[in-house]
């Protein structure tokens, strides 16, 4: 094992990994490729197997370059599991990226990196132009990405494409999922993946039969079903018209939604649980309670806030674009049925002053969600009143305080410090974006909201996201909305292992 | 089967209790926005 560890250098295994997982993206573009084979669209078809042939290369070159890891059964390190979901999701983004430019649509390479990201992290902000005519293989392709992101490239390959399991839960976790359901990480991946199909075919047909009943032809009925599950289930944001929600303009459809999103933004434990038989959870998991208590606060501020200014006449009316955009904002989905322009016109600073917020703090943790997620902010909460009554009880009285996550867990303070640091780093990831947002002109309120809602993966826009905006702010956007889907520690590993790379490189040189 | 059951049944509890949840915010939207 020792001489293994000497031949393989730790690029061989990312590379070897990684390799795979661009042949698995090539797997995937085989669907885009019968889609548009049957609607007959020549030119998205050409776009995709070209696409398909790229990255088919980048995978056997990716392959051969770490053969090593192959032929000496070099094993994966926590190191690598990270680095190589942080390196993926980065190589994935450049690859995935090729049927848009190709398409026509994007105004630059970097525009369809932007819109790439934005649909792997299921952020759903669009710098795509004229989206209204998007060919079907290309819209399938968006939505198939936010799917697949919200469950995470690494489970996705953890079920369908490799055999390896050995140091699998290293990239599992490396990937910001760190829940077991069953012993087996590759039994946990095939049971996310499950919940998600077996929802992804009710959600579709209740979408369908709704979308045919508000008069939509049957085919385009199951297609906009498709799109709209994908996109609300994995708490993306994309729509395949540029009206967003708005286009079907209706009730009982962003009724539909709505249930969706939420509870895709619930933990796959959670779901699995309750599965289970374990129904309590659904009010017992310090989660569901974080994610109730915080939705219905900021529902009833902005009800109560915008009821005074009588902008929405009547209840439906303000049930539709109030409950309807903060419960979008909070599990972070970022389907909006209001324009961009009347946050800031319409809502004021109060209301954008509560989405930041609710978009901050996010969905469950291990879900499709972004945000510092409800996990943290329940432990965080917890802890603090656990100091409190530390400081009112007598010192002689020693008491273990817990918080409940499907099981009972120990509060401790290595917890509550992890929590803590993943709240501050998200803070400051928002900072950052703020101010350069105010640097390039624009208002306080809407960079700060624009921030949060590409830190947090949400995707609910006030109009800055946009082909002509400033290439840094297209850059940090889409820094920000990776970081934010991968919590960080991946990406830390990246940079740190690319330093120490260069510092090695650099040395060698200089020796 | 007994698995299937319990998956349906966990399915519907999800479901059920997510709506109840929309349905309560209608209500609330309802009093507040009269």
């Amino acid at each position: 094992m020792t001489d293994s560890f000497n031949k393989v250098r730790s690029i061989d295994i990312i590379s070897y990994y990684t390799g795979y997982m661009c042949f698995g993206i090539a797997i995937l573009m085989l669907i885009p490729i019968v889609v548009s084979l049957i609607f007959a669209e020549w030119s998205a078809l050409l776009d995709f197997i070209i696409s398909m042939e790229v990255t088919v290369i980048a995978g056997l070159l990716l392959i051969f370059l770490g053969k090593r890891t192959h032929e000496n059964k070099a094993v994966i390190q926590w190191k690598h599991g990270f680095t190589i979901a942080a390196f993926v999701w980065l190589l994935m983004m450049v690859l995935c990226a090729i049927p848009y430019a190709l398409s026509g649509h994007s105004k630059s390479y970097l525009d369809a990196c932007f819109d790439v990201m934005s649909g792997l992290t299921t952020t759903g902000i669009v710098l795509t132009q004229d989206l209204d005519h998007l060919s079907i293989g290309l819209n399938i392709w968006r939505h198939m990405l936010t799917f697949i992101g919200g469950q995470g490239i690494v489970v996705l390959a953890l079920v369908f494409i490799t055999k390896q399991t050995s140091g699998s839960y290293k990239l599992y976790v490396g990937e910001a999922k760190d829940i077991e359901l069953v012993p087996s990480v590759k039994g946990t991946a095939k049971i996310i993946w499950k919940i998600s199909m077996i929802y992804l075919a009710a959600g579709t047909v209740i979408l369908w039969f709704v979308g045919s009943a508000i008069g939509l032809k049957p085919v385009s009925a199951l297609l906009n079903a498709f799109y709209m599950f994908t996109s609300a289930w994995s708490t993306g944001g994309f729509a395949p018209m540029t009206q967003n929600i708005m286009y079907y303009h209706s009730l009982a459809y962003e009724t539909v939604i709505m249930v969706i999103f939420i509870l895709g933004s619930f933990n796959f434990g959670l779901h699995y649980a309750i599965w289970q038989g374990k129904r309590k959870e659904l009010v017992k998991n310090i989660e569901t309670q974080s994610f109730f208590i915080t939705s219905f606060l900021a529902c009833m501020l902005v009800l109560f806030g915008l009821s005074r200014t009588n902008l929405y006449p009547d209840a439906v009316s303000g049930f539709r674009r109030i409950v309807f955009n903060v419960l979008s904002a909070h599990t972070t989905t970022g389907l909006q049925n209001v324009y961009a322009r009347q946050f800031i016109l319409e809502w004021g600073d109060f209301g954008i002053f509560i989405m930041i917020v609710v978009m901050l703090i996010g969905g469950s943790a291990c879900s499709t969600a972004g945000g510092f997620k409800g996990l943290r902010v329940g432990i965080v909460f917890k802890g603090i009143i656990m100091d409190i009554k530390k400081i009112l009880t007598s010192e002689r009285n020693v008491k273990v305080y817990k918080y409940h996550h499907i099981k009972d867990h120990p509060l401790d303070d290595g917890v509550i410090k992890a929590s803590s640091v993943i709240i501050i780093c998200y803070i400051v990831l928002f900072g950052i974006g703020t101010l350069l947002g105010v640097y390039y002109g624009y208002p306080l309120a809407s960079a700060a909201f624009e921030s949060a809602s590409v830190t947090g993966n949400v995707g609910l826009t006030i109009g800055i996201s946009t082909p002509d905006m400033p290439v840094a702010m297209k850059l940090y956007y889409i820094i920000a909305m990776y970081m934010g889907r991968l919590e960080f520690i991946s990406v830390f590993a990246l940079i740190g292992y690319t330093i120490g790379g260069i510092k090695r490189l650099c040395s060698r040189h200089l020796a | 089967m007994k698995q299937v059951v319990n998956e349906f049944t966990g399915l519907m509890v999800e479901l059920v209790g997510t709506s109840l949840y929309i349905v309560l915010l209608f209500f609330i939207a309802m009093l507040l926005m009269r």
